[in-house]
């Protein structure tokens, strides 16, 4: 049926057609000839009897998914498509049946949505590996950004000394030409600095860092044993030096840059880095902290892709790259462990307990990685087999280490569940709202409470600081990193004619200023998703004022405070503005090189923000450009091409979410003329609920979309899916409705609606889906 | 230990000219006896194919630091190869195979001192760049300005189909010091492009076997990993079990994968005990297991060009098991005068010099896979120096003792130049490899290009 679906309702097709077949055995005969009657009358003309279609009228049959009710809805306000209006009230549900039972029986009963077997995302995978072996490394101290330690020492060889001035520096950026960076305490000509501590990788992902220093100098991230780059014998001809690591999201990792002056003709040091999806730039002292933390093991060997084909990464599809992929990821952490056996496993294979200590470490190792305590026939397969014999330690333990992470208990959650229950709903929580597995303490912490009385209330306590921890916050802002398209700045070329200093800096300073309106609304304390569309103001650093508001640029120079106070927050535009919905970045994605593009700014409303279904054109259509008519504006331009009645069934959807932001152009500025004709943005839309509404502009349309019913339910389900990785229907057919209307009378409170899923996604068992719930 | 060669720069020029056969024959590196054969034969383009292969050569760089006594170390004249002074008297079964070249100078000046330039000039034969490191005397330097010989002869094997191996080169290092600067490192890919050499066997023989261990570990664990899921399949529901099947084609696959590539493997890890302690006193045994190692790679092909580096320029190594407390450095400072300095210099020159001769006699021992005679007719060890003498820090008559054979030099002589720029000598080299540059590092110091007098 090509039509606005709502996906999310398709299980109410299942009462639906059992409705029906009840009906029909009930009442056999007649009914089902009046619809079959009705239909060779009036729609087979077009749709062909048995529904095969008919060349230049409808040409590909009649799909679904559709229920009764939205079928017979459809008939009515649309049908016959050149004259509707004919068939209405009980024909209307007739025909609706007869094509349904005739046509649409196999599409009408789908599968019904349950919780599948899915093995680890990459990110679950990658943070799963890096917390199990960091249990084996103590804890860590809690890191206070603000900047590095700077421990400033009288000679070259400052891991002989003590330092003469110690203090916190916020950026590390010096130029000191002759002089001594502490004049009083330390000669100019002899000298190094220590900058340590450590650095926050906010997302997960490539990190290229650079520095820029004709002296020596040594950069140590993530390892404080190997730099990152030695330039200890320095270069002055070849001063700029970059190197690529990976880092994951929402984690501190140990960091030092020394460098040090000995006669050299002069000192200057200065660090940057370019974050994933960004542009080089100085690394703001919110990312530093002066103090240590351990080594985060990063796995290095790249994964496929996760599967996507349901509209959400989930771990889905068992392909051969991917079981390659865990046989390197086992073999490089086996790898790691014997080069670190010492530390980890507590001994030295010249002492008589080693073989011993390596097997307790892989028991140990295993039940972090199984979450759970292990079954004996599973310690012998995974550990006691392969240090019988007299076989060497050292490869016993890198195969058990192997065995471990490839094993289906690890993979793949769910398979095995563990006989506490609060273990499970503490593996689930961990899963959930960090990607990873739960800290040794929480199914403690989860069983304390679970003993009294009102459960719920009190594990989403405990689910609130999960939710609250920095993996947590870094799973939330990957969720509309990915819906936003935040680090996405392919593309984003624009014809420099028309839009003359649109450039890639300007782009890195509009992903910089989305970040800063979804953080600070998801961040603020009522955390409300209707600020993401109702915020008048934008987050503008001095090339977009200049760009957007022809204030001419003052052109500081990037220093330490560059990142913070150049970015202003204003409201251009005289209110006109209405959050990321009006966003530079999030509408130039939705445009072409030289014009705007209301189908695509349309279909992310109808599809992205509302969650209606649309199928693709029923054939492949190329966009009119501006050549086709040079009168036109875009808008008619568009009316124009999309005016056939086959296009018009989705278009008269997408087309008035288009058209109503035409005031902002193809770079994100505000307009009234559009090809020296006035900007025609008032529209009139049909709301999923059948209402009729006039809208005019981004900003009426943004007051309406916080009121629809459609546009929560869909968010909710989007975050679910982000969180769960599983249809919610599966948790119960009126679940998405239950969080849905939690989620509203919180005050639409996104941090509250992330922790209330996945609490609820881990208290749930399975049986329960029989039962109406609550 | 660089597979591929991107990134580093060539600094030879290829020149064609017309060259008579005799000449030909010489650079092909091919005996008197069969030069004789080969000049019946029709003509072959330079430099191999046409209907005969070029047979293998190799190359072994072997460094010691810290000079040598040069009066028990230099043959007295010119000429046949009698008698070895007391320093090379190890390589007596050795010597219709042994050249000694006396004269050879490394003329790099510039900054940094003799000791900087002594090492990372030495295989570059080009000058540091201006930079930090401040030696004991003259300017600070950086890095060499170019890459080392043994690269630039690897880029052009790695380029060639017949020549190619797994790795362009490999560095071992025997007590190397764990920092990076121009005493420690003899080998670049190019300007401000250190390789640093692995001084420990057991990562060595990860590096070259690792992928073989990996395939053994990963059979092993297949079989548990796969009964595991098979357990767990009957208890998963019907339509979650299609995930788990694919689990297991491709667990079954691997298994056969690796079944397949261990009985087609031609290479098999060597039975070489890797434990060694990483201390001076055990510097014997490293030294042993390396040349192991070393040996074993080239007679799997896996590489062709190779250098054992010996600690460093500088190096002061505790030799112990030799009886001597001092370390080796100190030792090279002390004056001629002192008679138990030079008699212990005598005797750690001495020792390395055994080192030299049990690496040929691992060469010799191994037939030549699919070829004439042993490795070491295939194989040249050069045993050169950072220096001329540690106590004037001399970079006049830099120690150049060749073993093997393979370049159609001469043998079982001693050649005596006259302030010979090194550079040429390692265009010679390379020219003798099947490699034709005509200059290489400091274009001045090249001048003169080849060396006729070392040609059989």
């Amino acid at each position: 049926m090509r039509m606005a679906v709502k996906t999310s309702e398709q299980i109410h097709a299942i009462p639906a057609t059992v409705y029906f077949l009840a009906l029909a055995t009930l009442t056999s005969g007649m009914l089902a000839d009046d619809g079959q009657r009705l239909y060779l009358q009036h729609c087979a003309s077009c749709h062909g009897a048995k529904n095969e279609g008919v060349s230049e009228q409808f040409e590909h049959p009649i799909s679904g998914p559709a229920t009764l009710e939205e079928l017979a809805a459809f008939i009515e306000l649309s049908m016959p498509a050149d004259d509707p209006g004919q068939i209405v009230g009980d024909d209307a549900k007739q025909v609706a049946r007869f094509i349904l039972r005739d046509f649409l029986s196999s599409e009408v009963a789908p599968a019904v949505p349950r919780i599948e077997l899915v093995h680890l995302t990459v990110s679950q995978h990658e943070n799963s590996v890096a917390d199990i072996l960091a249990r084996f490394g103590g804890k860590s101290p809690v890191n206070t950004a603000g900047g590095l330690k700077g421990e400033y020492f009288l000679t070259r060889e400052f891991w002989k000394g003590q330092p003469v001035v110690s203090r916190i520096d916020r950026s590390v950026s010096v130029d000191c030409g002759k002089a001594s960076p502490v004049p009083e305490q330390l000669d100019r000509n002899n000298y190094s600095v220590v900058w340590k501590g450590s650095i926050f990788a906010p997302d997960s992902g490539d990190y290229v860092f650079s520095v820029r220093s004709p002296n020596g100098f040594k950069l140590h991230v993530n390892d404080d044993d190997v730099p990152l780059i030695d330039n200890w014998v320095s270069t002055p001809e070849d001063p700029d030096k970059t190197a690529t690591i990976k880092l994951l999201g929402g984690r501190w990792y140990p960091f030092t840059l020394a460098a040090f002056r000995l006669n050299d003709p002069s000192f200057s040091i200065d660090l940057s880095w370019q974050r994933p999806g960004r542009m080089d730039g100085p690394v703001h002292s919110s990312f530093l902290s002066p103090e240590w933390s351990p080594k985060v093991f990063v796995v290095s060997t790249p994964f496929p892709a996760d599967d996507s084909s349901v509209g959400y990464p989930r771990g889905t599809l068992v392909s051969r790259e991917w079981d390659q992929a865990t046989t390197s990821v086992g073999i490089e952490i086996g790898e790691m462990v014997v080069a670190n056996s010492k530390q980890l496993v507590g001994s030295t294979p010249d002492k008589p307990d080693f073989a011993n200590k390596c097997r307790r470490f892989c028991l140990t190792l295993a039940q972090a990685a199984f979450r759970r305590g292990l079954l004996e026939e599973e310690q012998n397969r995974y550990v006691d087999y392969f240090f019988e014999g007299d076989g060497s330690p050292l490869i016993a333990l890198k195969r058990s280490v192997l065995s471990v992470f490839k094993s289906p208990a690890f993979l793949f959650p769910e398979i095995v569940q563990p006989d506490r229950r609060e273990q499970l709903i503490a593996n689930r929580l961990g899963l959930f709202l960090c990607d990873s597995v739960p800290e040794n303490e929480l199914a403690e912490k989860v069983k304390t409470v679970l003993g009294n009385s009102v459960p719920v209330d009190e594990l989403t306590r405990v689910a609130w600081g999960l939710a609250d921890s920095e993996t947590g916050q870094a799973k939330l802002r990957q969720f509309f990193r990915a819906w936003l398209k935040i680090d996405d700045a392919q593309g984003l070329t624009r014809d420099p004619e028309r839009f003359g200093g649109f450039d890639d800096r300007l782009v890195d300073d509009l992903q910089e200023s989305l970040i800063r309106l979804v953080d600070e609304v998801v961040g603020s304390e009522t955390s409300d998703y209707r600020q993401l569309f109702l915020a008048d103001h934008l987050w503008m650093s001095p090339a977009m004022k200049e760009f957007y508001l022809g204030e001419s640029g003052d052109d500081s120079p990037p220093g330490e405070e560059f990142a913070e106070r150049s970015f202003e927050r204003m409201q251009p535009d005289s209110g006109e503005r209405a959050g990321l919905l009006t966003h530079p970045l999030v509408l130039s994605h939705l445009a072409y090189y030289r014009t705007t593009s209301p189908i695509h700014r349309g279909v992310f409303v109808s599809r992205g923000l509302l969650g209606l279904g649309l199928k693709p054109p029923p054939v492949a259509v190329e966009p009119l450009d501006e050549g086709f008519d040079p009168d036109m504006t875009t808008r008619q331009r568009v009316e124009f091409q999309t005016r056939p009645a086959n296009c018009m069934s989705c278009h008269e959807v997408i087309n008035p979410l288009g058209f109503a932001f035409e005031n902002i152009d193809a770079v994100g500025r505000f307009r009234v003329t559009d090809n020296d004709k006035p900007v025609n943005a008032s529209v009139t839309f049909k709301t999923p609920s059948g209402q009729e509404l006039q809208l005019n502009g981004p900003r009426q349309l943004a007051e309406y979309l916080v009121t629809e019913r459609a546009a929560h339910r869909h968010f909710v389900e989007s975050l679910f899916h982000h969180v769960v990785k599983q249809p919610v229907a599966a948790y119960g057919e009126n679940r998405l409705d239950e969080l849905t209307d939690a989620f509203v009378s919180s005050g639409f409170n996104i941090r509250k609606l992330f922790v209330d899923i996945a609490v609820m996604a881990a208290v749930f068992e399975k049986m329960e889906r029989q039962v109406v719930t609550e | 230990m660089i597979e591929h060669q991107a990134g580093s720069h060539k600094t030879g020029n290829v020149t064609t000219h017309s060259i008579n056969r005799r000449e030909w024959i010489r650079r092909l590196g091919i005996g008197s006896v069969a030069a004789a054969i080969a000049g019946g034969l029709p003509s072959l383009a330079f430099g191999g194919g046409g209907t005969g292969r070029r047979p293998v050569q190799r190359l072994i760089v072997m460094f010691s630091p810290n000079g040598v006594v040069p009066e028990s170390f230099w043959p007295e004249q010119a000429g046949d190869l009698a008698t070895l002074p007391e320093i090379l008297q190890p390589l007596d079964e050795f010597r219709s195979r042994t050249l000694v070249l006396h004269g050879v100078d490394n003329r790099v000046r510039g900054d940094g001192d003799d000791h900087m330039r002594g090492m990372s000039c030495l295989l570059t034969g080009i000058e540091l760049s201006p930079g930090n490191i401040q030696g004991g005397g003259n300017t600070p330097s950086g890095w060499p300005r170019g890459l080392s010989i043994d690269q630039e002869i690897a880029n052009g094997y790695q380029s060639n189909a017949e020549t190619r191996c797994r790795f362009g080169s490999l560095e071992f290092g025997v007590l190397v010091p764990d920092r990076a600067d121009v005493w420690t490192r003899m080998v670049y890919t190019g300007a401000n492009r250190p390789v640093a050499p692995i001084s420990d066997p057991k990562q060595m023989f990860r590096k070259l076997f690792g992928a073989m261990e990996d395939r053994e570990s990963l059979a092993s664990v297949l079989d548990v990993v796969s009964a595991d899921f098979q357990a767990i399949r009957s208890s998963i529901s019907a339509e979650d079990r299609h995930l788990l099947d694919d689990q297991l084609e491709w667990i079954h696959q691997t298994g056969q994968r690796v079944q397949v590539e261990k009985e087609s493997e031609q290479i098999v890890p060597p039975e070489i005990d890797t434990g060694c302690e990483l201390n001076d006193a055990h510097m014997p045994e490293i030294s042993a297991c390396q040349q192991d190692l070393l040996v074993a790679a080239m007679r799997m092909n896996m590489t062709r060009i190779a250098t054992l580096q010996y600690t460093n320029a500088v190096g002061n190594a505790r030799m112990n098991f030799l009886g001597i407390e001092e370390g080796h450095h100190e030792l090279s400072h002390d004056p001629d005068e002192k008679k138990e300095s030079v008699e212990k210099l005598v005797r750690i020159n001495r020792w390395y010099c055994e080192q030299l001769a049990g690496l040929a006699r691992r060469l010799d021992s191994t037939p030549e896979p699919g070829g004439e005679g042993t490795m070491l007719d295939h194989t040249t060890i050069i045993w050169t120096n950072e220096l001329g003498k540690g106590n004037s820090h001399t970079l006049s008559n830099i120690p150049m003792v060749l073993v093997g054979g393979g370049l159609g030099w001469r043998q079982q002589e001693c050649l005596k130049f006259k302030h010979l720029s090194h550079n040429r000598l390692w265009i010679s080299l390379a020219q003798s490899m099947g490699h034709s540059i005509t200059t290489f590092g400091n274009p001045k110091l090249s001048r003169g290009g080849n060396v006729e007098e070392l040609y059989a």
